[in-house]
């Protein structure tokens, strides 16, 4: 960000702006001007954004339209299985916010933690279900936002992919076709986490003093789903150093804290936490030792499916290598949920996390039972 | 990416080099744009989690493909390539913007497709079988303890709570409380997701290594195909219309 100053995380502030400005550009391009194009060529169709919206910095000091109204909430099936506290947050400060959603059943999952997993299904498929997705939130006439990582990145790379191939949209819109649906690649990808950030001061005055007060001061470490600044760098808040966590939580009085890791993968490798789990666990090993040594905070905040259900779930079986980890691990929406007051089991679902939240919510003074 | 972009790199690779595996992984376009040439610098081996812990390098598999080096290819698709864990790290930290990640991923389906995966995805059946007949990936009813015991003591009391819990959560958001998928994803939704699969050869693909599984969407799709065609019709009709 060349514009530290409207930004409350002034130290990644810094650290972004010496990655844009050393080597990396390699080839800038803006996918919003190919896909007007596009457009002005009747290729595709955008589906614009509708009502008021915020404007972030991505790369090369790109502009990002964040929409602050009318959410189709595209929901992570890793979160509403494992994580349900995730999706009932984000449905939460909405609701405080006074935001318009929709949380649609007609919604299937992008399939792309099965593609990278497996390698089952291929590019038209994967395409194909992104294009469907994103054509639900056009038909009922909602911006297209998402709740996950894995969704984010792969619906990133399916948008980069679509506009830089001919052949591959040719074939998408034939399988579209047949469902009597058409392409309609959304104007922004955005991440719920994003959206959370650019809603941050909003958040802020509509926060229970109290709840603020418990907040102030907590330490955490912050980290980052690999699938959301990794897969496709440039069209992410902060860019090549992500803030929207970090920025969103130090904006409420949470002191954010670096640690040397923070840039390592959790281990999560969507087919290693299925079948090769001593490489999540060692993996793991290396973040949470570092986390302890350089920081020992009182959480570890996150935005990505994968990444909390990694970090949460391998803390307990640390104690087989003789160490002792107990970081409660607490998603951005969870963070802005309890600020805005709600219940930390009922309306956070704070209770379905493996590591035990309790020492954290008696620190903040947020009463449970 | 400019479709009219050329890459002189990868041009030139294709054009010199033999092997079967070889062959096929240069006709996935992704190739092009994740192959600029490689300084042998180690970066990505540096910042690869699989590298640490796996005989597997981002690097290599550079390497091998600019060398068209077949013996070293079969040696990852029978079986290295499975040790990635797709975080993209080489892609974010490579100096030529490489994607050896891409370029797993472009072989990982290469080897779906000729039958070289099946001890690869055992113990993948579940996850495959639920995006194929539910529309979602996960349901809280596959995280049971016994799949998990290293989740800890914690996993077994949530697991037996689960069904309350998640009614307090859910409360007043209807198709949230479910248990065998992630959420209520409409009959109709999951017809479409099915007709993707099939559409796009990807249903075919999963034959080879779970043959069973396709019978099993071909039997569903049957079963409501009539139905779900006439809404399709429908759609059809209204999308013709809107677009008078």
């Amino acid at each position: 960000m060349s514009n530290g100053t409207s930004l409350s995380y002034e130290i990644n502030d810094v650290k972004t702006g010496i990655n844009h400005a050393k080597g990396m550009n390699y080839h800038v391009h803006d996918i919003r001007a190919e896909m007007k194009k596009l457009e002005e060529e009747g290729e595709i169709k955008i589906g614009h954004i509708i009502g008021p919206y915020k404007e972030e910095e991505v790369m090369y000091g790109i502009k990002k339209k964040v929409p602050l109204d009318m959410h189709y909430q595209h929901k992570s099936c890793g979160q509403c299985a494992n994580l349900p506290g995730v999706p009932r947050s984000n449905f939460y400060y909405r609701d405080k916010l006074g935001i318009k959603y929709y949380n649609d059943m007609q919604q299937t999952s992008c399939t792309a933690w099965n593609y990278h997993a497996s390698g089952l299904g291929n590019l038209v498929q994967l395409a194909s279900v992104a294009a469907r997705n994103w054509h639900r939130a056009y038909e009922e006439g909602y911006n297209f936002t998402i709740h996950c990582v894995t969704s984010f990145g792969n619906y990133l790379e399916m948008r980069h992919l679509l506009v830089g191939n001919k052949e591959l949209r040719d074939s998408v819109k034939k399988v579209l076709a047949s469902l009597g649906r058409e392409l309609v690649i959304p104007e922004e990808i955005v991440h719920d986490s994003e959206i959370a950030y650019a809603l941050r001061d909003k958040i802020l005055e509509a926060a229970d003093p109290k709840r603020i007060e418990g907040i102030n001061g907590l330490r955490a470490v912050e980290h980052y789903g690999c699938h959301f600044f990794k897969q496709v760098s440039d069209d992410i808040i902060g860019g090549k150093r992500p803030i929207v966590v970090g920025g969103l939580a130090s904006h409420l009085g949470v002191k954010m804290e670096e640690y040397s890791k923070w840039f390592m993968c959790c281990g999560f490798g969507f087919r290693h936490i299925l079948v090769n789990r001593e490489f999540t666990r060692s993996a793991q090993n290396i973040k949470l030792k570092a986390i302890k040594q350089e920081v020992d905070p009182d959480m570890i905040l996150v935005n990505c499916t994968g990444c909390g259900t990694t970090f949460d779930k391998t803390q307990w079986i640390q104690k087989a290598v003789g160490e002792d980890y107990h970081y409660p691990v607490v998603f951005y929406s969870q963070l802005a949920a309890l600020a805005l007051g709600a219940h930390p089991f009922k309306e956070a679902g704070l209770n379905f996390h493996v590591t035990p939240v309790e020492p954290l919510l008696d620190k903040m003074g947020i009463a449970y039972n | 990416m400019s479709e009219e972009n050329k890459n002189p790199i990868t041009d030139a690779i294709e054009s010199t080099k033999g092997g079967h595996f070889y062959k096929e992984i240069m006709k996935d376009f992704r190739i092009k744009e994740s192959l600029h040439g490689c300084l042998n610098c180690g970066t990505c081996v540096a910042n690869c989690p699989a590298a640490a812990f796996y005989d597997y390098s981002p690097r290599e598999v550079c390497q091998m493909i600019i060398e068209g080096d077949e013996e070293t290819i079969e040696e990852y698709m029978k079986g290295k390539i499975w040790n990635c864990a797709q975080c993209y790290s080489c892609k974010y930290r490579c100096p030529k913007e490489n994607s050896a990640a891409d370029i797993v991923m472009a072989m990982r389906e290469i080897a779906v497709r000729e039958g070289l995966a099946a001890e690869a995805l055992a113990g993948y059946t579940r996850i495959a079988k639920l995006v194929l007949t539910r529309g979602n990936q996960l349901a809280p009813d596959m995280l049971s303890p016994d799949a998990f015991p290293d989740w800890g003591p914690r996993m077994i009391e949530l697991s037996s709570k689960k069904m309350e819990m998640r009614e307090e959560l859910f409360e007043g958001f209807p198709g949230m409380n479910v248990v065998d998928r992630a959420w209520a994803a409409e009959d109709y939704t999951i017809y479409e997701m099915q007709k993707i699969w099939e559409e796009s050869g990807a249903l075919e693909k999963v034959g080879t290594v779970f043959p069973f599984l396709v019978d099993i969407v071909q039997d569903d799709m049957d079963d409501k195909k009539d139905e779900m065609e006439a809404r399709i019709q429908e759609k059809k009709a209204k999308l013709e219309a809107s677009k008078k």
